[in-house]
C-alpha cells in the first residue's frame, strides 16, 4: 500500500518502487503503527514526502530550464514545461552533474490541521450471518458470512477484502470456541489439543466481502484504517442468530455446544412448565 | 519448546529381529511406527526412550490382504492407506470411511494402524470401531504366535496387553455381509473426539429385525468400551429396538463412569451419548439421522 502511494504520487510504475525492510536500530521511531493506522498515517506521510519531494526537483527544474517554479507541471514521472519533459533521474542528473545522486523527501505528520481530531478515525465493521444450529448438540454451524468495511478508499481492494475475512474469522474463534480455562494459577488448556482456534473447515460455504468506499478518511486520497473492523461484531451477530434461530439469549462468549445446548436444555423446561 | 531427547533408531529386517531387539533392550526401547503420537509424547517428556525399534521397515508389515472372509491389515498400513484402499473399500466400507476421517490428513498420511491401537489411545477412533466391527489383533514373538480380540488386548488408556518382547503384526476384522449393518459417529470440537460411537447389527428379514449387537463408546472414558446390557436391548424387532434407543444409551453411559473435563461435563456427554446412538442406528440402516 505504501508502494502504492508513492508510486501514484511520483508518477512512476509500481515496479519502481522499492520498500526498504528496515532496521529499527537506525530508523526513526514510528509512534504510528498499530490500530489500523499504517495506512492512514504512514500513507499519509509517505504521500506528503512524496510531494515534497517533487517539490524540490520543481525547484531544480526550474534553475535547469530557467522558467519560473510555479509553471512547472508534476507529470508521468517528472516535471513538463510547455513540450519539454524532464524525468526525475533526468532532472537529478542534470542539477547535480553527475549520476547516482538521489533526495529526500520529508514529511511529519502531528496533531493538527486534518489530523486534530483523535481518533483519526473509526474504524467500523459491520457484520451478518445465517447459522445452523444442530438442537440436539447445540453444536452451531456457519452457513455464510458477509462484511461490511468502511474504509473510506481501499487503496489495495483484494488485501482490504481479505484483512476483513481475516478479522471475521479471528472474531468467529473467539465466539465460537477460543477461551482460557484456568484452575486456581494454572492454565489448563494451554495446548492446541485443547485451545480450539477456527480451522478452514469452520469458514462459511458462502462469504460476502463488501466494502465502503466515500473517500471520507483522513488518510491518502479519503482512505482510512481497514482490517480489525470485523472481529468484534461477530460475537453479537452470532447470539442474536442464535437468538433468531432458537429463541436462546446466551450474553457469554464463546459459544460452545454445551453452553448452547444448556441454554435450549433451560429454555426447554421454562417452557413446560404449566 | 519441548525438543527430543537423544535416542539410537534400529531397523529390524524381520519381525523375528523387531522382537529380540525388544526383549534386547528390555522396556529402554519403544517401537517406532508412524511416531504421530509417539515422538509428541517424547517431546513432552512423558515417554523417555533411549532406543527406538523402526517397525516400518520391515517387509510386507503394511500390506492389506482379504483371506477366508477376513481382512488382515498390515500393523505398519497408514490410515490413509486403509482410507484409500480399494480391498478395504470392497470389503469393509466403513473401516475406510471412519479412516478417512481420523485427525487430519497430515496424521494419516504418517500414523499407523497398528501404532494407533498399541498406543491405546483414550480418543482413538479406529479401536472403537473396530471393537464392534469383531477386530482382533495379531501378536508375534518368541513364544509364538497368538491372537487377541480388541476388547482383550486393550487393558486402559495408554495400556496394552503386548508383552515385552512381542510385535503387533496384523489387525484381523470380519469383511462385511449382506445382512450386517454398522455405523461410526463421533462429536469433535477440540483436536480429539469428545464421543466415538460404535455401533454393529446383524439383521435378519430385511432389517425388521436384529439378531446379534455390538456398541462402544470411545473419548468419554478411559478406553473403549462395549456394553453387554446395552447389546441385549439392541436385539428384536426394529420397532422394539428403537424405542429401547434411550435405555441402551443409559446403560452404556453408566458403564462408562463419565467425568466432567474440558470436552464436557458429565451429563452433556450422558446425553451426547442418547444422541448419537440414535444417529448411528439410523445411519446404519441407511436414513437420514433427522
Amino acid at each position: 500500500v505504501l508502494a502504492q502511494i508513492a508510486a501514484e504520487e511520483m508518477g512512476v510504475p509500481f515496479e519502481k518502487v522499492r520498500l526498504v525492510g528496515s532496521d529499527t536500530a537506525i530508523t526513526l521511531f514510528e509512534r504510528s503503527t498499530g490500530a489500523s493506522r499504517t495506512t492512514t498515517l504512514m500513507g499519509r506521510a509517505v504521500m506528503e514526502a512524496c510531494r515534497e519531494a517533487i517539490a524540490q526537483c520543481k525547484t531544480m527544474a526550474a534553475e535547469l530550464l530557467r522558467v519560473p517554479a510555479e509553471q512547472l507541471i508534476a507529470e508521468r514521472g517528472g516535471i513538463r514545461s510547455g513540450d519539454t519533459h524532464m524525468s526525475w533521474p533526468e532532472i537529478l542528473n542534470q542539477y547535480f552533474q553527475l549520476e547516482g545522486c538521489s533526495i529526500i523527501g520529508r514529511a511529519y505528520l502531528r496533531k493538527a490541521g486534518l489530523l486534530e481530531q483523535v481518533p483519526v478515525f473509526w474504524e467500523i465493521g459491520v457484520t451478518g450471518v445465517e447459522i445452523g444450529v444442530d438442537r440436539e448438540t447445540g453444536q452451531i454451524q456457519l452457513d455464510s458470512l458477509v462484511t461490511v468495511g468502511d474504509v473510506g478508499l481501499a487503496i489495495h481492494p483484494a488485501m482490504t477484502e481479505s484483512q476483513d475475512l481475516g478479522a471475521a474469522t479471528m472474531g468467529l474463534g473467539a465466539s465460537l470456541f477460543e477461551q482460557l480455562i484456568y484452575d486456581g494459577q494454572q492454565l489448563m488448556n494451554g495446548t492446541l489439543l485443547e485451545y480450539r482456534v477456527p480451522r478452514f473447515s469452520d469458514l462459511a460455504p458462502h462469504i460476502q466481502l463488501l466494502l465502503t468506499e466515500n473517500r471520507d478518511g483522513v488518510g491518502p486520497y479519503g482512505a482510512k484504517g481497514g482490517g480489525e473492523g470485523s472481529v468484534n461484531p461477530i460475537g453479537p451477530c452470532l447470539a442474536n442468530a442464535l437468538y433468531q434461530a432458537a429463541g436462546v439469549r446466551i450474553r457469554t462468549l464463546p459459544l460452545t455446544p454445551e453452553r448452547v445446548w444448556k441454554a435450549l436444555q433451560e429454555k426447554r423446561a421454562r417452557e413446560d412448565q404449566p | 519448546m519441548t525438543t527430543l531427547s537423544r535416542f539410537d533408531i534400529h531397523q529390524p529386517a524381520s519381525v523375528r529381529e523387531a522382537s529380540q531387539m525388544r526383549a534386547h533392550f528390555a522396556g529402554q526401547a519403544g517401537i517406532y511406527a508412524g511416531g504421530t503420537e509417539l515422538l509428541l509424547a517424547m517431546k513432552h517428556g512423558a515417554l523417555r526412550y533411549r532406543h527406538l525399534i523402526d517397525v516400518k521397515v520391515i517387509p510386507d508389515l503394511g500390506g492389506i490382504a482379504s483371506r477366508d472372509g477376513f481382512l488382515e491389515i498390515g500393523a505398519t498400513a497408514t490410515h490413509r492407506t486403509i482410507e484409500r484402499s480399494l480391498l478395504v473399500r470392497e470389503k469393509l466400507p466403513l473401516l475406510a470411511e471412519m479412516e478417512s476421517h481420523v485427525a487430519n490428513v497430515r496424521v494419516r498420511a504418517t500414523g499407523t494402524l497398528g501404532g494407533n491401537l498399541c498406543f491405546s489411545e483414550p480418543h482413538s477412533d479406529p479401536a472403537t470401531l473396530l471393537l464392534v466391527l469383531g477386530g482382533a489383533v495379531r501378536l508375534e514373538g518368541a513364544s509364538g504366535v497368538r491372537e487377541l480380540s480388541i476388547d482383550q488386548f486393550i487393558a486402559g488408556a495408554y495400556e496394552t496387553r503386548l508383552s515385552p518382547e512381542e510385535i503387533l503384526t496384523r489387525i484381523v476384522v470380519p469383511c462385511s455381509k449382506p445382512s450386517h449393518r454398522a455405523a461410526y459417529v463421533k462429536f469433535q470440537v477440540h483436536e480429539r473426539p469428545t464421543l466415538g460411537l460404535g455401533l454393529w447389527l446383524e439383521t435378519h428379514d430385511d432389517a425388521r429385525s436384529f439378531t446379534a449387537a455390538r456398541v462402544a463408546v470411545g473419548c468419554v472414558c478411559p478406553f473403549p468400551a462395549r456394553n453387554a446390557f446395552a447389546e441385549r436391548l439392541l436385539i428384536g424387532s426394529r420397532t422394539e429396538v428403537e424405542k429401547r434407543l434411550p435405555d441402551a444409551a443409559a446403560a452404556i453411559a453408566d458403564a462408562a463412569d463419565l467425568i466432567d473435563d474440558h470436552e464436557g461435563s458429565a451429563e452433556y456427554k450422558r446425553h451426547l451419548i442418547g444422541v448419537f446412538l440414535r444417529r448411528a442406528f439410523r445411519k446404519a440402516l441407511g436414513e437420514p439421522s433427522a
